[in-house]
């Protein structure tokens, strides 16, 4: 028993805890473009919450009009330029952070509760319970995400609330065929085997050793998604079918100020800018993460 | 008044979708008998191990807890057999959940208010031969004998009358292997601890069973006391499985 357990461990097995914690940390370090990601990320997740504070006319984020300042180059005064109506464009991009990211989180969290839940059900039972549930997923999957998404948007009120909606019941079918392949393959370890022989009950052990063990890859999944979901609540907005005036939406802004694109480019190109670099950095973050979680990888 | 065994497995079959793998097996384990199951990779045996321990229903035949077979239990009975029937796997990076403490895996199976819990944990550890302060390690932390003995003390918690041990040593250096069998040999002698051990491992059987019946290939083809099979086998595949292991007979160190 004088072996040092780090030389006998399995690479093919993921550490459980701070282990896997100190790992990402260190792999994704050594990742510049990752890192350099997470730092943007983590800047931009910090101007979102702290708009209010932070934008230099806060009341320009909604309602506010100064046809006075209508369409001003950027400048001294306003970095990003004003739009049609006057408002100061950097302010608006900083409150668009808000709804953008706000979108992202609603749709993520709940595609990933009603995903995982149904994916780690079907794989843990397995049998019939398992066919029904991923035959409903095919369904779903079945149908091009973003199309279906803009069927969804179009029967409803446009707003948020309705890109949420829209994006999350086309986002969670993914998340469901993932976790279920997890806890399919976590169904048979050992230890859970062990906790059946205690006669511990099933959904105690779905919540006490299968789920735990089938969240890391939905986590990765999670952040290489966030991206894509900023992307789709951009093009619904764009289209029409999402946020709507006053609300500051990267989409929406860029849709408002695509026919002055010739004369005054700074209206769309801010937000557009700002879809482009966030959603660029949630993809080169999940890399990073996927990267970090192969055991490959391991040093 | 018949005096059930504590486990029966009479003509089981059992099958992995429409491949079977065990045919038609018999056997039985007494209160506090040691019974090997012995033969290679694919013989079946971990499969009937599965059987034993009710996590696979036999196509044909019935394994029976005290004389009932398992698909009749009640509730009460159903908790009786979970009780008294334990796994004991082969040592991998699995065996315990990497992201449970040592001090819950062992705690699994208890139910008792938290402080009664903690004292139970410690003095289970100490019994399998751990210090108490393991109970806050992750398995990642501990070596192979470690959590071997971890998974034992899991089994122990809620005092089993028969142990299913599948290849309880196999992944394990030989130095450790002997103190597992020291443990498992103690467990016997003192608790009256039934065994069923799943093994290719015939130095493994000698040590500890009393009786060995020999699978290959998904059937029985010789059964008697652990001592007899060894010294003379009457099947050639049996003499075969002997001959593959050159140290028995000479003394193995901390075997002997």
């Amino acid at each position: 028993m004088s072996i040092h357990p780090d030389t006998v461990a399995p690479a093919t097995r993921l550490p459980g805890g701070g282990a896997l914690a100190r790992r990402l940390v260190r792999v994704v370090g050594r990742d510049t473009l990752a890192a350099a990601s997470a730092v943007v990320l983590v800047v931009i997740v910090l101007a979102a919450l702290f708009a209010p504070w932070i934008a230099p006319f806060p009341a320009d984020g909604t309602l506010a009009t100064h046809p006075a300042d209508r369409l001003s180059a950027p400048g001294a005064e306003h970095w990003f330029g004003t739009d049609q109506v006057g408002r100061d464009l950097l302010s608006r991009v900083l409150y668009g952070a808000r709804t953008s990211l706000g979108i992202a989180a609603a749709v993520l969290v709940i595609s990933a509760l009603v995903g995982v839940t149904l994916g780690v059900v079907a794989g843990f039972a397995g049998g019939w319970v398992r066919d029904v549930i991923m035959r409903v997923t095919d369904v779903f999957l079945a149908f091009p995400a973003l199309l279906l998404s803009l069927a969804l948007a179009s029967i409803l009120r446009p707003s948020v609330q309705t890109t949420i909606i829209a994006i999350a019941a086309t986002w969670w079918p993914w998340y469901a065929r993932l976790s279920a392949a997890v806890a399919a393959g976590v169904r048979t370890r050992p230890y859970v085997d062990a906790a059946r022989c205690l006669g511990v009950h099933p959904i105690r052990i779905v919540g006490r050793h299968v789920l735990p063990n089938s969240l890391t890859p939905v986590l990765v999944q999670l952040s290489l998604d966030a991206g894509g979901v900023i992307l789709t609540a951009a093009s619904l907005s764009y289209l029409g079918l999402g946020a709507t005036e006053p609300t500051s939406e990267w989409g929406l802004m860029v849709q408002s100020g695509q026919s002055l694109f010739t004369t005054h480019w700074w209206v769309a190109a801010f937000p557009g800018l700002a879809i482009l670099v966030t959603a660029f950095c949630f993809n080169m973050l999940g890399e990073g993460l996927r990267d970090a979680l192969d055991p490959r990888s391991a040093s | 008044m018949t005096v059930h065994p504590i486990l029966e497995l009479a003509g089981v079959d059992l099958a992995y979708g429409k491949t079977t793998v065990v045919h038609g097996l018999d056997l039985a384990v007494a209160e506090g008998a040691s019974l090997a199951l012995i033969g290679e990779s694919g013989s079946g045996k971990s499969t009937a191990a599965r059987a034993a321990l009710g996590l696979l229903a036999p196509g044909a035949g019935e394994v029976r807890f005290r004389g009932t077979a398992l698909g009749s239990l009640d509730a009460a009975g159903r908790r009786a057999y979970r009780g008294a029937v334990q796994p004991v796997f082969q040592d991998g990076p699995e065996t315990l959940d990497p992201r449970q403490r040592v001090g819950s895996a062992v705690a699994e199976g208890l139910r008792l208010p938290r402080d009664e819990r903690r004292t139970r944990v410690r003095r289970l550890l100490t019994d399998v031969g751990l210090d108490p302060e393991l109970a806050e390690r992750r398995p990642h932390e501990l070596s192979g004998g470690q959590r071997q003995r971890v998974g034992i003390a899991r089994a122990l918690a809620v005092d089993p009358a028969l142990l299913v041990l599948d290849e309880p040593t196999s992944a394990l250096d030989v130095t450790v292997q002997a103190r597992i069998l020291d443990l498992l040999d103690a467990l016997r002698a003192e608790r009256g601890i039934a065994m069923l051990l799943i093994t290719h491992n015939l130095a493994v059987v000698d040590r500890l069973c009393d009786d060995a019946v020999v699978l290959e290939a998904g059937r029985v083809v010789e059964r008697g006391p652990a001592r007899r099979v060894l010294d003379e086998p009457q099947h050639p595949y049996t003499a075969w499985l002997r001959a593959a292991v050159p140290e028995l007979g000479g003394t193995l160190p901390g075997l002997g």
